[in-house]
């Protein structure tokens, strides 16, 4: 079991608390630390409410293109793959892999910079098929 | 040997006395400027007596910080560049002193003069610095033109090696290895390196190039454009090695849609630069340049993380870095797929 509050309003509030009552008072020279570590504060918490579920989705779709391994495995076959240009040729092979690229790229970057991702507009493009 | 002590500002006193053709020499203040994760930059404000710069001169001195790039020049050459865009036309510090004595303080270093603004992207991009946007980017796109048409004898930047046969090569080909050699296995990036390999545009004639031309690295105060700084990845390449970088995502400082420098949109940045230089700019080739700003600035992000989780450099900024990558990787897959498979 856990007490109350969890990890994710521990860190909410601390972030906060860092954030709103904290930097204020922090000579000038010192607020962009304050503000490096909200940002990495932020990061983890994204990270922790996403859980292992893009992981898994990964590993899922990784598997069906290279077969049984570990998600380590399989990334550095799909790299290997690209570089030895298996996937050059617009046809059915590349297709899926390129679909596995823009889902990997959005998930870490829902997470690592969702204000990045929100500017580029990108999201909504891809999910049209014509990013 | 730290620049406060009062031994070593004698010793810096002393040389500027002897650079500097004067009399006397007295240091009335030195501070370090903020900014400069890889080189540092002092306030330097000297009292000289006789010889051509007698009177009180307000001055930078910059030097190595603690801890340096593989990929950023050494100070002389640095000043050699600066001393060359500055006689050139390019609006730059004055440079005036060379200090390759690591007895005075420590390290090499060299003297420039001081000018007004300061260099922080994030208040240019949201427009607190630097006057209109329009008018600083058509300003800093017919500064480059100038620095782009500087057509320097080869010998007298020496330290910058000879002019690559292929510049985009010769930039894709540590970034590959790096990519293909480093700890994680990195398919976007490895995807970036293939569309660029696959994709290389004809060699062009090579220019003088800042290697670091974005905002951030030049001065600017209320009124607009002061100068510009940092000319320690200075190089010979493709000029529109340049402008590419000056789009790169990251330097936008959050101002994404206007995609040159978070001040105005790429084609009017593009606009302004052929006015400026009567080089026209071919779409296609900036669009590779920006692939290879993404791959470029990817690969510096992992280096910097790497600093901290393998060198021991305990900087949160450098950490953080870490989760850059899929910015770059975002910028490499809406880049390539823009272009299309026909480009």
């Amino acid at each position: 079991m856990r007490d109350r509050p969890d990890g994710a309003s521990l860190l909410d509030f601390a972030r906060t608390a860092l954030l709103r009552d904290l930097a204020p008072l922090l000579p000038a020279e010192r607020q962009h630390e304050a503000t490096l570590i909200a940002r990495a504060m932020a990061i983890a918490a994204r990270e922790a409410a996403a859980g292992a579920a893009p992981l898994v989705a990964c590993h899922a779709a990784l598997a069906e293109l290279y077969g049984e391994g570990d998600l380590d495995t399989l990334l550095r076959r799909l790299a290997a793959a690209i570089r030895a240009g298996a996937y050059d040729a617009p046809d059915e092979t590349r297709e899926p892999v390129r679909r596995l690229l823009w889902a990997i790229t959005l998930q870490k970057l829902s997470e690592s910079n969702p204000e990045y991702l929100a500017a580029s507009g990108v999201r909504q493009a891809t999910q049209n098929g014509s990013a | 040997m730290a620049l406060g002590e009062a031994t070593t500002r004698d010793r810096l006193a002393h040389f500027l006395c002897g650079a500097a053709g004067a009399r006397a020499v007295e240091i009335a203040e030195l501070r370090r400027l903020s900014g400069g994760a890889v080189q540092e930059n002092w306030l330097l404000v000297a009292a000289i007596a006789g010889g051509p710069f007698a009177g009180r001169q307000k001055l930078v001195l910059r030097a190595d910080a603690a801890t340096s790039l593989s990929m950023s020049r050494d100070r002389a050459t640095e000043f050699a560049v600066q001393r060359l865009v500055h006689a050139g036309g390019v609006t730059v510090p004055e440079p005036l002193f060379l200090c390759r004595d690591a007895a005075v303080i420590g390290k090499p270093f060299f003297v420039m003069r001081w000018m007004p603004g300061a260099a922080d992207g994030q208040r240019v991009a949201a427009g607190e610095l630097g006057g209109a946007r329009e008018k600083l980017a058509e300003r800093l796109a017919q500064e480059l033109a100038a620095l782009h048409k500087l057509r320097p004898a080869r010998d007298a930047l020496a330290g910058l090696g000879p002019p690559p046969a292929d510049a985009a090569a010769a930039r894709l080909r540590p970034l590959a290895r790096f990519v293909e050699a480093h700890a994680e296995p990195h398919p976007v990036a490895e995807w970036g390196v293939r569309w660029l390999l696959r994709h290389a545009p004809p060699p062009a004639t090579p220019a003088l190039c800042h290697g670091d031309f974005r905002t951030g690295n030049y001065l600017a105060d209320e009124s607009g454009f002061t100068a510009l700084l940092d000319w320690d990845f200075a190089g010979w390449s493709d000029p529109d090695e340049d402008i590419g970088w000056f789009c790169l995502g990251y330097w936008r400082f959050g101002a994404y849609q206007r995609e040159a420098g978070g001040l105005v949109p790429r084609a009017v940045f593009h606009r302004a630069y052929e006015a400026a230089s009567g080089r026209a700019i071919d779409p296609a080739r900036a669009r590779y340049w920006e692939v290879m700003a993404a791959l470029r600035w990817l690969v510096i992000a992992l280096e910097q993380r790497d600093r901290f989780l393998r060198g021991g450099e305990r900087s949160l900024q450098l950490l953080l870095n870490g989760r850059r990558p899929a910015e770059c990787e975002l910028e490499i897959l809406m880049l390539t797929e823009q272009a299309g498979e026909a480009a």
